[in-house]
């Protein structure tokens, strides 16, 4: 664990610049080569007006496709891993994440339910919503059943968490059951709920940046309640915090981010659970440090998985959420060896 | 000392008081119409037997859980009306359990008592490190000050835990069995850390199991029991040569003692459980 403020803020900066330099790598990465020169000069044209010396397949390849995938997988991977860190503080337990509290399943049946009963032909922002108020209706069972007293059992609240995730995963089944005698339906849950980045437009990216941007701009004022509420909520509300409204404001803006980022990439697990995990280890427990290293953390590791997966793996349909498992799991576990061994 | 509780009453105001408080967490949990007055300068030891509501009335005093009746009104102020971060510099408190699986600091965590004065993003000024830092020396911690809290033993927790409290600057500080966890040199030394406190005109109450330790030091004792519905009540509300008599041991604790004077305070000795008759 790094002890001084100036070498968290150094890794803190280090991330950053990974950030910015697997953004750069992950949109000049693709089944044609666009020299970076030719990419920068797209995007600029872009967002400045100026239409010069730009080949245009080009620039559709790349303002079209390239950059909403990438600013996707920021912006999933920010919130998943913001989510998760949240939560985890909240209910001060190292196991929680979006999926196992079952907030991603959640918001899986409230999108699948909107495309199954056709509303989400109405409007593109139908499904986020339905996955918000999916996403809010499965936390808020999971915690209510969970507290009482204002303590909150944790053994209860992952039990919790694991039923009502079942739950929501058994209906989503049924609804597509049912919608296959439907095809055109069938066939969208069924594309829907494989999730990933392809085929992302930036109608999707209007749905997650915003979320995830005013998300993560919210959380930022919760530091130090988080901080003190990772004491315990006697100690928490014994030196001011409001605890149930503090919990209440970060479940709805958690919900709202999970519930974007859901609706648009699907469930991807993992990263919401290990990402936190390795930057608390990282970096000590203070939010203060750690709400921006999991903002980039996250982002690095989505567009890292991408990338992995689109070097490695170009022809095989690959769904992302198995790669940051993969690649998650084996490092969590060797960190908590080494953890174990520092303890004795 | 009697007569002095007595005309202080008269004189000032209570600091924190609890009004015809009811409460109840189950049918074998119920607290009605307790009245409380606790003043400046007080040092009350709240006794009972386990589960007789003695951390369940520092919890309804400090806003903890919520009273279903009755009012609780700190510096006359009714509680329920102030935010937490109002309450949290006037009151403070230091939990019966803790547990502190993260690696903050003791320092950190003194710090943290300073929450309730810096907003979202202040950091903590010069003149909170050296309130926090006072803390800690007197609470006898400065030799872990750079440590992670998660590494402590129980009774060094618990003095960081106290030496947050302190940081608060509290009129009132309430403390939920402080010395459970302590060896016996710690018990003495964190019992006379607040008696001094109170001596320089702060309120304490703290739940205590050791009526020895709670004679010795408290002004005040109030005695939770059950009434004969089984509702909690206060049995023994005075100085403890009134509240600690036979009569209240046997039928609040199930003891018999012999009730000794020594020097200026009274102590229990010869302590024999009463055989239960069926």
């Amino acid at each position: 664990m790094l002890n001084s403020a100036i070498s968290k803020q150094l890794f803190i900066m280090l991330l950053l610049l990974m950030f910015i330099s697997l953004g750069l790598l992950a949109v000049l990465e693709g089944p044609v080569d666009i020299a970076l020169t030719n990419v920068l000069t797209i995007i600029q044209a872009e967002f400045f007006n100026v239409s010069d010396s730009i080949i245009k397949w080009q620039q559709n390849i790349i303002i079209d496709v390239r950059l909403p995938r990438v600013l996707i997988a920021m912006f999933a991977g920010a919130s998943l891993a913001l989510c998760g860190l949240v939560m985890q503080g909240m209910f001060r337990n190292p196991l929680a994440s979006p999926s196992v509290l079952g907030v991603s399943s959640g918001a899986s049946l409230g999108a699948v339910i909107a495309i199954y009963f056709g509303f989400s032909l109405l409007s593109a922002w139908i499904i986020p919503l339905f996955a918000f108020i999916g996403a809010g209706i499965s936390l808020s069972i999971v915690y209510r059943i969970a507290s009482n007293q204002g303590q909150t059992n944790i053994a209860t609240l992952l039990l919790a968490g694991v039923a009502i995730s079942a739950l929501n995963v058994a209906a989503t089944s049924l609804l597509l059951a049912l919608s296959l005698s439907n095809w055109d339906v069938a066939r969208m849950i069924i594309y829907w709920t494989m999730g990933g980045l392809d085929g992302r437009t930036w109608d999707h990216v209007l749905i997650i940046l915003p979320v995830v941007f005013s998300g993560f701009i919210l959380l930022l004022f919760y530091s130090k309640p988080l901080d003190l509420l990772l004491l315990g909520e006697q100690h928490a509300l014994s030196v001011g915090v409001d605890v149930k409204r503090t919990r209440r404001n970060l479940l709805i803006i958690t919900t709202a981010m999970v519930g974007a980022s859901v609706s648009v990439v699907g469930g991807i697990g993992f990263i919401g659970l290990v990402v936190p995990h390795i930057l608390r280890l990282i970096l000590g427990p203070s939010h203060r440090y750690l709400l921006p290293a999991c903002l980039f953390g996250g982002a690095i590791t989505l567009i890292g998985a991408d990338l992995f997966l689109s070097l490695f793996f170009k022809n095989s349909a690959i769904p992302l959420g198995v790669v940051t498992a993969a690649l998650g799991a084996p490092f969590f576990l060797f960190l908590l060896i080494k953890q174990r061994v520092v303890i004795n | 000392m009697v007569n002095e509780t007595i005309n202080k009453q008269q004189e000032t105001k209570p600091l924190l008081s609890g009004k015809a408080l009811s409460f109840a967490y189950d049918i074998n949990t119920q607290i009605s119409d307790i009245n409380v007055d606790c003043f400046a300068g007080e040092f009350i030891g709240l006794i009972g037997a386990n589960g007789a509501g003695k951390s369940t009335l520092l919890k309804l005093l400090l806003g903890l859980l919520n009273v279903k009746k009755g009012t609780v009104e700190v510096n006359g102020k009714i509680l329920k009306k102030l935010k937490r971060r109002e309450i949290a510099k006037q009151i403070a408190f230091v939990p019966q359990s803790f547990e502190l699986p993260f690696a903050f600091t003791v320092e950190e965590i003194v710090l943290m008592g300073r929450n309730p004065y810096l907003g979202p993003f202040q950091l903590a000024s010069s003149k909170d490190k050296e309130i926090a830092n006072q803390a800690i020396q007197t609470t006898d911690i400065a030799h872990l000050q750079q440590r992670k809290v998660n590494q402590l033993s129980g009774g060094e927790k618990q003095r960081v835990i106290i030496a947050r409290a302190l940081a608060q600057q509290c009129e009132c500080i309430l403390l939920d069995e402080p010395i459970a966890s302590l060896d016996i040199c710690h018990q003495f030394e964190t019992l006379d850390l607040i008696k001094t406190l109170t001596q320089q005109g702060k309120l304490a109450i703290t739940a205590i199991h050791d009526l020895n330790l709670a004679a010795r030091y408290c002004s005040r004792l109030i005695l939770l029991g059950k009434d004969n519905q089984g509702k909690i009540c206060i049995v023994g509300d005075g100085s403890p040569e009134q509240v600690l008599n036979k009569q209240n041991l046997k039928d609040c604790f199930n003891i018999e003692a012999d009730i000794i004077i020594q020097g200026q305070y009274i102590q229990l000795d010869n302590i024999k459980p009463i055989q239960r008759i069926n």
